[in-house]
């Protein structure tokens, strides 16, 4: 009886094999928790081959002159790629709109979203659960017909905006078709999609604060401004940092905004740097010059976000 | 420096849930607690005299101002949270000065304040700390400074021992109350503990649902608890209550316990008189006698100066005793127990409300029952 207990047990059969029994007693078997990377393992290779890979092959193709002239025997072509964008005007006019793209959006989102979460928890407010679902719909509505909306909205000739304007007596506005505005209308609709995230992202924050800290500060006569500069924002200094940080990354690769509703146009005028390097992708077949210009977006948002991790890091205090 | 008065305060959640009508003066100087279990309302007066709490009716008055609807910071009350409600990101230094920042105090005058206050305390050399980075005492400590600091009209505790261990939040009940005569500060205090309440209180008030159920010193609510829930809640382990039988025979109020009869010195009974009572006799008023009442010893625990003994009598009823000397007694044992006839409060059966103190040659008057009050007075 015992016997047959034995010979079912795999485990004790596995252990006891010599050769995994030799690996179980190696040192370098002992030196690390096994277990651990076990669990991680997955991930680990989902990202390197859905991300990493694709990462280097993008450095690697920036190298080469990949196009579609080249398409089946393409070499390393060293600099040129970069050179050549580095020649081009394009490049200044491309970051400088994508800079303005993700401070723009950054901006008005992350403070709105602050604000809106501040006064949707805002004490003897009645009805909290239904404001925040009634929130929470511009971001849970699919964002191309949002978009479709938008862009109908904002049409030069019976947009409904321009409609209002003429009411008022104000000339119609070229919303999507004028350098001058179609940046301000991309942000303004890239507002709208993304302000119910970040308000619900500080919502948590903002209900994390015990509110005895909230009573202290008004027993010694605090008000709500006061309490609002004393109490909360120092209280939430990580957090917000954090979601600014990572709303500003997310703005600068977010492609669908721009794509679907100006093109980027007119000319190149709301072009950001993802969705000119799928345009030199699939629309010039262009691969290399792609790539390079990919690889020039993530170099500068590298240089953003070491500085913002390194003055959030100095922000951060042991608590 | 100040008095505090409520005038019929009502705040109402619900049906059972709330402050119903509590009449209160605090006079100065004076370290008056509010006793209660959980869900009495005690927090809710505090806060309302706080004015973090909206009142529903009724009329506080702080020095002969009343204050029912001013906003927090017009009142000049200081509140000590349970959970010291520090600021974490804040220095010890830079949260003792919150409440003065607010004051457009000078940078000097405030750091001689801070210094001043926190020598008092003990907690000088932890100016440049973080909360985060003290102990639990410590933040105590310093919360109670940020109280004092202000040198308000009024200090407001809710629970501030609450969160200690036991060692600490006896040591801290002892700085309390030494700070709390070294400024003269009218205190109101709230707890769930009846020792913080015993050792603290000038006076005291025990509250149930919502209601006044005894005021005065602790001592008095002690020793004449005015019904059975008074005298269960104060005092650990809790009063015993042993359903009895007062009657009038031959001249003498005699009462009974299951088969043990004792006579109640100077009390005066009409003849023929008899009721159901609950005699309450507190653990450390039990003695051994031979003609006492026979009960079994179920257990025995030792608490190091004392030993709580657990007995059972006849009927089931069960019975603590505390003793201070060593009696080798053995579980499962069985003695004769009497209670001491001086110690002695009987209650009527039916509200619970206490009707006998030792010394009364009459029994209290006590409405609303009738068997009390056609058979005396």
């Amino acid at each position: 009886m015992e016997q047959g207990i034995k010979s079912f047990n795999l485990m004790d059969k596995i252990k006891g094999n010599p050769i995994v029994r030799k690996i179980t007693n190696s040192r370098f078997y002992k030196k690390y928790e096994w277990k651990a990377i076990i669990y991680i393992l997955p991930v680990l290779i989902v990202l390197a081959v859905l991300n990493f890979y694709p990462i280097a092959y993008t450095i690697y193709i920036s190298f080469t002159n990949f196009n579609e002239v080249h398409f089946y025997r393409f070499v390393l072509v060293g600099f040129s790629n970069y050179a050549y964008v580095l020649s081009t005007s394009n490049l200044y006019t491309i970051i400088e709109n994508t800079l303005v793209w993700s401070f723009g959006s950054t901006a008005v989102m992350v403070p709105a979203g602050f604000m809106l979460a501040l006064i949707m928890n805002q004490r003897g407010l009645r009805g909290k659960y239904l404001y925040r679902s009634m929130f929470l719909f511009p971001w849970a509505f699919p964002a191309f017909i949002t978009i479709l909306v938008w862009s109908n909205m904002l049409a030069y000739n019976g947009g409904v905006i321009n409609e209002i304007i003429n009411v008022f007596g104000f000339r119609s506005i070229a919303w999507l078709t004028s350098p001058k505005y179609a940046m301000i209308s991309l942000i303004l609709v890239n507002f709208w999609l993304s302000f119910p995230y970040y308000t619900f992202v500080y919502t948590s924050a903002v209900q994390s604060i015990p509110s005895e800290l909230y009573e202290a500060a008004e027993m010694d006569g605090y008000g709500s401004f006061k309490t609002l500069t004393g109490v909360t924002l120092p209280l939430l200094r990580r957090q917000i940092a954090f979601v600014t940080i990572f709303g500003f990354i997310f703005t600068w690769n977010n492609f669908y905004v721009p794509f679907l509703l100006t093109s980027g146009g007119p000319g190149i005028s709301t072009q950001i740097l993802i969705t000119y390097s799928y345009l030199e992708a699939f629309s010039y077949d262009n691969f290399s010059l792609a790539a390079a210009y990919s690889v020039f977006s993530i170099l500068i948002l590298l240089v953003f976000v070491i500085i913002a991790n390194h003055y959030s890091k100095m922000m951060q205090v042991v608590y | 420096m100040s008095q505090l008065e409520l005038q019929n305060v009502v705040r109402k959640f619900d049906d059972k849930r709330g402050v119903f009508g509590i009449d209160l003066k605090i006079e100065d100087h004076e370290f008056f607690v509010i006793l209660g279990p959980s869900g009495c309302g005690k927090t809710t007066t505090l806060r309302m005299v706080a004015g973090l709490e909206k009142v529903d009716s009724g009329k506080i008055f702080l020095d002969d101002q009343e204050i029912t609807d001013f906003p927090p910071r017009m009142r000049n009350i200081a509140m000590v949270f349970q959970n010291y409600a520090l600021y974490p990101f804040l220095t010890v230094r830079k949260n003792i000065q919150f409440p003065l920042k607010i004051l457009k105090m000078s940078r000097k005058d405030m750091d001689d304040k801070t210094e001043e206050i926190a020598k008092i305390l003990g907690i000088q050399d932890l100016l440049e700390q973080k909360p985060g980075e003290i102990s639990g005492g410590q933040r105590q400590r310093v919360a109670l400074a940020r109280a004092l600091v202000r040198e308000p009209k009024m200090f407001l505790m809710d629970e501030p021992l609450s969160n200690l261990d036991a060692k600490l939040r006896t040591q801290m009940r002892v700085e309390l109350k030494r700070i709390q005569k070294q400024f003269g500060t009218t205190t109101l205090y709230v707890t769930h503990d009846q020792v913080e309440a015993t050792t603290l209180a000038d006076r005291a008030m025990v509250m149930r649902n919502g209601r006044i159920e005894q005021m005065g010193p602790p001592m008095e609510i002690y020793n004449r608890p005015e019904n059975r829930f008074v005298a269960t809640f104060v005092g650990d382990p809790p009063m015993n209550m042993i359903p009895a039988h007062l009657y009038e025979s031959g001249g003498k109020a005699k009462l009974k316990i299951e088969n043990m009869e004792m006579d109640i010195p100077g009390l005066q009974l009409d003849a023929g008189f008899n009721l159901d009572v609950i005699a309450g006799i507190r653990p450390e008023d039990v003695r051994v006698e031979d003609n006492g009442l026979k009960s079994k010893l179920v257990v025995k625990q030792n608490i190091g100066r004392a030993e709580y003994q657990y007995f059972e009598l006849n009927d089931g009823t069960s019975f603590i005793r505390q003793i201070y000397s060593d009696e080798n007694l053995q579980e499962g044992d069985f003695i004769n127990i009497m209670p001491n006839i001086e110690k002695l409060i009987l209650f009527e059966d039916n509200e619970g409300r206490a009707i006998y103190y030792y010394g009364m040659n009459r029994l209290k008057k006590v409405l609303l029952t009738e068997g009390v009050r056609s058979n005396n007075d």
